[in-house]
């Protein structure tokens, strides 16, 4: 059996750390790319590559190398296939990563550019499509990185961050396009700074990837849109994809939902970044929730709402006068040279209440004969 | 005397009054790289000073340029003084006429530009404001040799640029009343005004200007509807460089070499335990840039050999993926980039930016996390610093000691 003492012992003895210590950059990533020949006719091809091709069919292209930093570079740009990062967002496969799709259908002319500081320079490559692609969207990467961050970094202690961008590849395979969006989910959640965060989750279920611009309204409970945030991101093909808006408190409070508006190119015809053909928008609300106002607002409610009570019970004492008016009192026909006070002393009851009562006005003169509403003699 | 009245009607009416407004914000638009924002002329018949003022006042670390010219006496020379805090780019004058081309990088401030002149003669000044350009040292290169002449084609002059990424901006003044109507080599028409009341005695003022990506020497010849003695310029300055990238700076924006961001420590222990760290500190942000055309971006972290690194001594290993048993069961990494701040450089926003969402690395099922996404709506010619990103991994249960290490790599990909 072991002893406490020796467990202490041991703990003692391997006071050693287990744990990552550190996070280390190795090298600045400060070269970058650019497509070499963008199409005129669709804008998108500035910052991506976009191609239909046939199976077994192929195109050559250039990517533009750049290096911005003060130093001379080797560059190294390599092929890799897309991989979805966590919440459906565009992501590239590592280079050590198989190369299963688009990766394997880029050919570089080269890996390696040596650039001086400014430079730029074309490198050409080639795709190609294998006979047996399926028709619909494949998507890949051109990574671009120095080149001493192309090999995994020796071993440190902690983490080794290297750094590398990419530019996404998209070749579109003819055949049976679909196109088709869905809005799975949208769930409002408060957040510690009191704000509201509003996710919402889609779902493509179609074999080409969508540009969707997604709107996001947060919507009080008459319909008045309060706040809204948007933004246009794509969605790959058979995947789900999650954003996640921050929204201020609704300052004066009450009881709100989100709406989400999903819109893209519902057209077959149109390719990735043409408008051709027409728009198709789905929406989901989320449930209610309510929010509680905070600020001066909240003082300004709760004074209307101190307002609103002193004025209800207000209305109920002069509902149950009245009630009592009508109900209990007695028809009273004024005698010669009585006044208010007098018929008031007489039946036990403030002048003031025989007023509001009978809707006297000043200067309270009555009349001989005058018919007056009085409670009865018993409450003397 | 009676006069109360019913308080409950009072206060009927007076809740009746409470109106509640609701504003949107508009989405701004995103600007192309090496933009011109805003420009302006104005001309005066006999000064000493002309002045001409922004329509609105001009953002921080955006750059100005400021052309004032005048149409001489042909007897004095005048000699033209900047605007203040402006920095002459090129200044040349004689009898005839007097140009000067004046720069500087706003502070945010600027919206009434002027410059002074040694002598009271017609004048004219234009000024520009132009996003994506360089902050520091904007000056790229100028025209070395003067550009004068009587035709009805008034040039620039040729100048020659170190800097792939550059704004050409070419300008003249001309003894003439007339009309620039184009500017060749692809440069486009930004001003063409005259000035004087005398029709035989006006000047005609024109400014271009011409983004190029590579080095060389450039020039560019304006048509003109009438021939005059014009003098003509050309200057260089350097745009952003067209990148899209992430990187690791310090607190003054420089690329930290080796940058760390600090985990707890822990011993060795028989049970299960998390130790969490920071990506991104006040002493090293993870910088976000993009000058690039395109606005739409992810910046996502996956580990750099793969689903199959393992974090290791060298000896000993154990996972940042496998989320069996709560993490606990071979190790997990999660990373909570909603916990950290996107901080936007001056006079950019956050605007069409998320952040991404809490995830735990798993082998097969998510091998790349989110760090922020850039929407179609988010502005460009901008950076983005990222602290405050949450780490934390599951260290596994009797874990050997030593030193592990992770290699991972943040990617910066145009979609």
């Amino acid at each position: 059996m072991r002893k406490p003492s020796l467990v202490a012992s041991l703990v003692a003895l391997l006071m050693l750390l287990v744990a990552p210590t550190n996070v280390s950059a190795v090298e600045y990533g400060g070269v970058g790319g650019a497509p070499a020949h963008p199409q005129a006719s669709n804008p998108r091809t500035k910052s991506i590559f976009i191609y239909t091709l046939k199976p077994g069919q192929s195109t050559t292209d250039g990517i533009k190398l750049y290096n911005n930093t003060e130093k001379q570079r080797t560059i190294a740009v390599y092929a890799v296939d897309s991989i979805l990062a966590s919440g459906g967002a565009f992501s590239c496969a590592q280079a050590a990563d198989p190369k299963l799709d688009v990766g394997s259908w880029l050919q570089l002319d080269s890996t390696q550019v040596t650039l001086e500081p400014g430079a730029n320079k074309i490198v050409p490559f080639t795709v190609m499509t294998p006979s047996t692609a399926s028709a619909g969207e494949h998507d890949g990467c051109i990574a671009i990185q120095d080149a001493s961050m192309t090999e995994t970094p020796s071993s440190q202690n902690g983490v080794t961050l290297g750094f590398r961008s990419a530019i996404r590849v998209v070749v579109t395979i003819p055949g049976k396009i679909v196109k088709q969006l869905s809005l799975t989910s949208v769930n409002v959640a408060g957040q510690k700074d009191g704000g509201y965060k509003v996710t919402s989750v889609a779902r493509n279920n179609g074999n080409v990837s969508l540009d969707t611009n997604v709107q996001v309204k947060l919507v009080g409970l008459f319909g008045n849109t309060v706040a809204q945030n948007e933004g246009t991101y794509p969605i790959l093909a058979r995947s789900s994809a999650q954003w996640s808006f921050d929204f201020k408190n609704p300052s004066w409070g009450g009881w709100y939902h989100a709406t989400t508006t999903a819109t893209y190119n519902s057209d077959p015809a149109s390719g990735l970044g043409e408008s051709k053909g027409g728009k198709r928008a789905v929406e989901l609300n989320s449930a209610v929730v309510f929010v509680a106002p905070s600020g001066i607002p909240a003082i300004i409610e709760l004074a209307i709402l101190l307002l609103l009570i002193f004025a209800l019970v207000i209305a109920v004492i002069k509902w149950r006068q009245n009630r009592d008016v009508k109900h209990h009192w007695r028809d009273y026909t004024v005698k010669d040279h009585e006044t208010l006070n007098h018929i008031a002393h007489a039946h036990n009851v403030s002048w003031k209440s025989v007023a509001k009562a009978n809707k006297l006005k000043p200067p309270y003169h009555l009349e001989k004969g005058q018919k007056l509403r009085l409670p009865p003699k018993s409450e003397k | 005397m009676i006069t109360r009245q019913s308080l409950g009607s009072r206060l009927g009416v007076g809740l009746l009054m409470l109106v509640l407004i609701f504003s949107i914000a508009p989405t701004p638009r995103a600007a192309a790289v090496a933009q011109m924002i805003q420009t302006k002329s104005a001309t005066t018949d006999g000064g000493t000073s002309v002045s001409a003022t922004f329509t609105a006042v001009a953002k921080t670390n955006h750059l100005l340029i400021a052309v004032c010219a005048s149409r001489n006496n042909g007897l004095t020379t005048t000699n033209i003084t900047g605007p203040s805090g402006f920095t002459s780019a090129k200044s040349e004058a004689n009898a005839t006429s007097s140009e000067a081309i004046f720069y500087k990088v706003s502070v945010g401030t600027e919206q009434a530009i002027s410059c002074t002149l040694s002598t009271s003669v017609r004048c004219g000044i234009h000024i520009y404001e132009y996003s994506g350009m360089a902050t520091t040292s904007p000056l790229d290169a100028v025209n070395t040799t003067t550009s004068t002449g009587t035709s009805i084609s008034p040039a620039s002059g040729s100048v020659t640029t170190t800097n792939a990424n550059d704004l050409l901006f070419a300008t003249i003044v001309t003894n003439a009343n007339t009309s620039i109507s184009a500017w060749n080599s692809s440069f486009t028409l930004r001003n063409n005004f005259v000035n004087g009341s005398t029709t035989t005695s006006r000047a005609t003022y024109s400014g271009a200007d011409r983004a190029v990506s590579a080095t060389g020497t450039y020039s560019s010849v304006a048509t003109a509807g009438a021939s005059g003695a014009w003098r003509g310029q050309i200057a260089a300055f350097k745009a952003l460089p067209i990148t899209l990238s992430s990187d690791v700076v310090d607190g003054s924006g420089v690329s930290v070499a080796s940058p760390s961001a600090g985990m707890t420590s822990a011993s060795s222990s028989f049970s299960c335990q998390a130790v969490t760290g920071t990506l991104g500190t006040a002493t090293q942000k993870v910088r976000i840039n993009n000058t690039t055309s395109n606005p739409a971006w992810t910046v996502s972290i996956a580990a750099t050999s793969g689903p199959s690194a393992l974090w290791t001594t060298g000896s000993t290993t154990y996972d940042f993926n496998d989320p069996s048993g709560s993490g606990c069961t071979n190790g997990q990494l999660t990373i909570d980039p909603s916990a950290g701040t996107l901080t936007p450089a001056a006079g950019c926003a956050n605007t069409g930016l998320t952040l991404g969402s809490s995830a735990g690395f798993s082998s097969g099922v998510t091998d790349s996390i989110t760090l922020a996404t850039g929407s179609a709506s988010a502005t460009i010619n901008c950076y983005w610093d990222l602290t405050g990103v949450s780490l934390s991994q599951q260290v596994p249960a009797e874990r050997a000691a030593g030193a592990y290490s992770l290699n991972l790599t943040i990617t910066t990909t145009a979609n």
